[in-house]
């Protein structure tokens, strides 16, 4: 009798811990990271992060050559697809794949120079990419990224020139009713210029891994206030 | 006989340009199938949309027709075929094609201080040396190798 009531009570005592244990398991367990559910399109700064960013290969769409032109040919540009690894049409993959996110990145490769005097342009042809994906994916919420910054070394590209795009995207982005992410506000430093340790080339365009962590942070920030899934 | 050796020559010479002018006529439709056929390759060409032609070649009142075609494979390939409603403004047109040329030469150029790459200079060097003429009311613009360039031209013009 005496041994039964000692193992009832061991037995209750285990019950509960354990439960108890599991639900401090569930409470600990880490929300899944907003930044896996994303793709990224893009010129070679999107490309790069393949390399440089903890984000994974299959997350990154991106040319072959890694230049993307927001031009008039834009939506005839084909990308290396993750699932086939054969380049195909934005669209095309967008149908196929069908991104819960997709963040655009777009810009510095040949807009923000060659339409520095006719932005309209500039809008237009991305409006254009934006469409082709909305109609070949109506369920991917598409998101608009600044362009980055420069550093002084850059030749050709000012970060006037980019500031003046950046705010005929953001009025684009606005007008459609689509997230625009001013990343590149994180980016600067003091001067304005892209921040020395966030640049990887001599170039003053192309990103390092600081500079990808940055945005990344940045990213889960906002999609926590977004309250993007 | 000399009546009839006036005859044969003038027929020799008018044969041709009927030719010429049966070739360069048709709708541009058939004939960017024509070229696209003459020119032998296994990748295919995306006809451009309206809004491609609009930008860069404007709708001048002169101008009946325009069809871009953009290579869809590896390796640069493209043409435009115009058809004017008054001859008289070939030269006009001409010359909007080679500055849309030269706009896109300066493109490259610029990508390629970005990304210098051997592709990207094969690009360049194709749009460099891109033909660009006129057979009656019919401008076009080749930007293709040497040889496709032959091809095209001949099944555009029958010469």
């Amino acid at each position: 009798m005496r041994y039964n009531r000692i193992f009832f009570i061991l037995l209750v005592f285990t019950l509960f811990f354990g439960s108890c244990q599991q639900t401090k398991a569930a409470q600990s367990e880490p929300p899944e990271d907003f930044i896996q559910k994303v793709t990224f399109l893009g010129d070679s700064i999107t490309a790069h992060m393949a390399a440089r960013a903890q984000v994974s290969a299959a997350q990154i769409w991106a040319t072959k050559e890694r230049y993307l032109n927001l031009d008039s040919r834009i939506t005839y540009a084909k990308i290396v697809a993750p699932d086939t690894g054969k380049e195909d049409l934005i669209a095309d993959v967008a149908a196929r794949l069908k991104p819960p996110y997709l963040i655009i990145t777009l810009g510095v490769d040949y807009g923000v120079y060659y339409y520095r005097n006719d932005l309209a342009l500039l809008v237009k042809y991305y409006e254009k990419l934006i469409d082709s994906i909305e109609s070949a994916s109506p369920q991917t919420k598409v998101i608009l990224q600044s362009i980055f910054p420069v550093t002084k070394d850059c030749k050709n590209i000012t970060n006037e020139m980019i500031d003046n795009a950046n705010a005929a995207i953001r009025e684009m982005a606005a007008r459609r009713a689509i997230p625009y992410l001013d990343t590149q506000s994180v980016l600067r430093d003091e001067d304005g210029f892209l921040r020395a340790a966030y640049c990887s080339d001599t170039d003053g365009i192309h990103l390092s891994a600081s500079g990808y962590e940055q945005i990344l942070s940045y990213i889960r920030a906002k999609a926590e206030t977004a309250g993007w899934a | 006989m000399k009546k009839w050796m006036i005859f044969w020559l003038s027929l020799a010479l008018l044969l041709p340009s009927c030719r010429r002018a049966e070739a360069a006529g048709g709708s541009l439709d058939i004939l960017v199938t024509r070229v696209q056929n003459a020119i032998s390759s296994e990748e295919d060409f995306v006809i451009a949309d309206a809004d491609f032609t609009v930008d860069h070649f404007g709708e001048p009142t002169f101008l009946q027709d325009a069809i871009v075609a953009l290579g869809n494979g590896k390796k640069t390939r493209e043409f435009g075929l115009f058809r004017l409603k008054d001859r008289t403004k070939a030269a006009e047109l001409k010359a909007s094609v080679r500055q849309y040329l030269k706009g896109e030469q300066e493109a490259l150029i610029s990508l390629s201080a970005l990304y210098p790459t051997e592709e990207l200079e094969a690009r360049l060097a194709l749009y460099q040396n891109a033909t660009v003429g006129s057979e009656g009311m019919l401008v076009y613009y080749f930007v293709l190798d040497k040889k496709e360039t032959k091809l095209a031209i001949e099944a555009l013009t029958g010469r």
